[in-house]
């Protein structure tokens, strides 16, 4: 697929997997989200940002260059959604996995089309980090979300 | 209440109706702190597990220094005495409607950290208020929305279930004016059924009168497990005579 604009970019949310989740340890990661709530009508942007820590290996032998090389993974995911207060919508979702601490799973797809190699699920579990909730009069509502990734994440097309 | 624009919202803050002043408010962000847990069996990934929450909240409202507006209620005055308030609020998104009873609303307690007001000739004043959670907050529902009563409310049955063990019942009052010498004694109530045929007082305020002071802005929290309980509901006890003009809200989390 060529570069394309982001039109029918897939979110999907859940607690609970089937298959091999992502997340803690070493997992192979397969499968889908079990019972996966469907964000894609609330969500407006999603931001997926893996790195990994630099360490430092400077030494003499460097000839004066920072030598670096990657320690361990972690990543954040960002949401920005349009609120709604509506039973089983955005707030009534979110709010639930984060005053629950409950750990989550999330599958960001770029189209809306089935899993392939050139439409890969982003698939993470993690932890809801923020819930902000402001108003302003005569604005449309809108929520920015984080999530921080626990572990290992997959890149599925199937 | 579907996605929309934010024309109408219920801002409280301790004895205080926010609501005609405020111009934008934020409840929150509400925070959990995330720890790191790395070991070597991570296989390289950072293992992350939520930690504490916390949430700050701030109000941008315009001043009034009308006799028991807002500068004489929330000023100066009030804020170096360290006021801890409780903050509630309803929002809204699309047309407003009149708030009642059962409509979505978030509260907590917290400290009046900070306030801000600038004079920019010709320009309407702006007044800002932070405040710091320092206890729980909830998503929770309007127990009892703002009016003046005369009389003893029983207030309209919620659906919620009651807290489990690792939960909490969470309360707020707000009383914002009173006429001639009312009390008011505002209780929540408990019961697995809509029909509080077998209603269990959980919280009870101290009785607030017609002399403003901390029992005018109160926060209440009940621990779990009563999770068998299925509704909640106020009840405000009315005496003396006059008018009071209060509102509640609760929740569990």
């Amino acid at each position: 697929m060529a570069s394309f604009p982001a039109l029918t970019t897939t979110i999907g949310i859940g607690s609970a997997w089937t298959g091999t989740a992502p997340g803690d340890g070493d997992p192979t990661v397969s499968g889908t989200i079990s019972s996966s709530v469907d964000a894609t009508s609330w969500t407006t942007k999603s931001v997926f940002g893996p790195k990994f820590d630099t360490v430092e290996f400077t030494n003499f032998g460097s000839a004066g260059y920072k030598t670096f090389k990657p320690g361990l993974f972690e990543a954040d995911i960002n949401f920005e959604m349009n609120q709604d207060f509506a039973s089983s919508q955005v707030d009534a979702t979110v709010w639930a996995l984060f005053i629950a601490r409950t750990l989550t799973y999330l599958d960001i797809k770029p189209t809306s089309a089935s899993r392939s190699a050139t439409n890969p699920s982003i698939v993470v579990a993690g932890y809801w980090v923020e819930y902000p909730m402001e108003f302003t009069v005569g604005d449309a509502a809108k929520i920015s979300l984080s999530f921080k990734v626990t572990g290992k994440p997959g890149r599925l097309t199937s | 209440m579907a996605q929309g624009v934010a024309l109408a919202s219920g801002i409280y803050l301790g004895p205080f109706d926010m609501s005609a002043y405020t111009s934008k408010w934020s409840f929150g962000p509400m925070r959990c702190d995330m720890k790191e847990f790395p070991n070597f069996g991570a296989a390289g990934y950072k293992t992350i597990r939520p930690g504490l929450f916390s949430m700050d909240a701030t109000v941008e409202a315009w001043q009034d220094y009308a006799a028991n507006a807002l500068d004489q209620t929330i000023g100066l005055t009030q804020f170096v005495g360290r006021p801890q308030y409780p903050f509630s609020v309803v929002p809204q998104l699309g047309a407003p409607t009149a708030v009642a009873a059962g409509d979505r609303a978030y509260l907590t307690r917290g400290i009046l950290s900070g306030t801000e007001q600038s004079f920019d000739i010709g320009e309407p004043v702006p007044v800002t208020f932070a405040i710091a959670g320092d206890t729980g907050f909830c998503r929770g529902y309007v127990a009892a929305p703002s009016a003046a009563r005369s009389s003893t409310l029983t207030g309209t049955a919620v659906a919620q279930a009651g807290p489990t063990a690792s939960q909490f019942l969470y309360a707020s009052l707000h009383v914002f004016a009173t006429t001639g010498s009312p009390t008011l004694t505002v209780t929540v109530q408990s019961d697995d059924s809509s029909g509080f045929s077998s209603a269990t007082t959980r919280i009870t305020f101290t009785q607030a009168t017609s002399t403003p002071n901390a029992n005018w802005y109160q926060w209440s929290s009940l621990a779990g497990d009563w999770s068998t309980e299925t509704h909640l509901r106020v009840v405000g006890t009315y005496g003396g005579s006059g008018t009071i003009t209060w509102a509640a809200f609760f929740g569990v989390a």
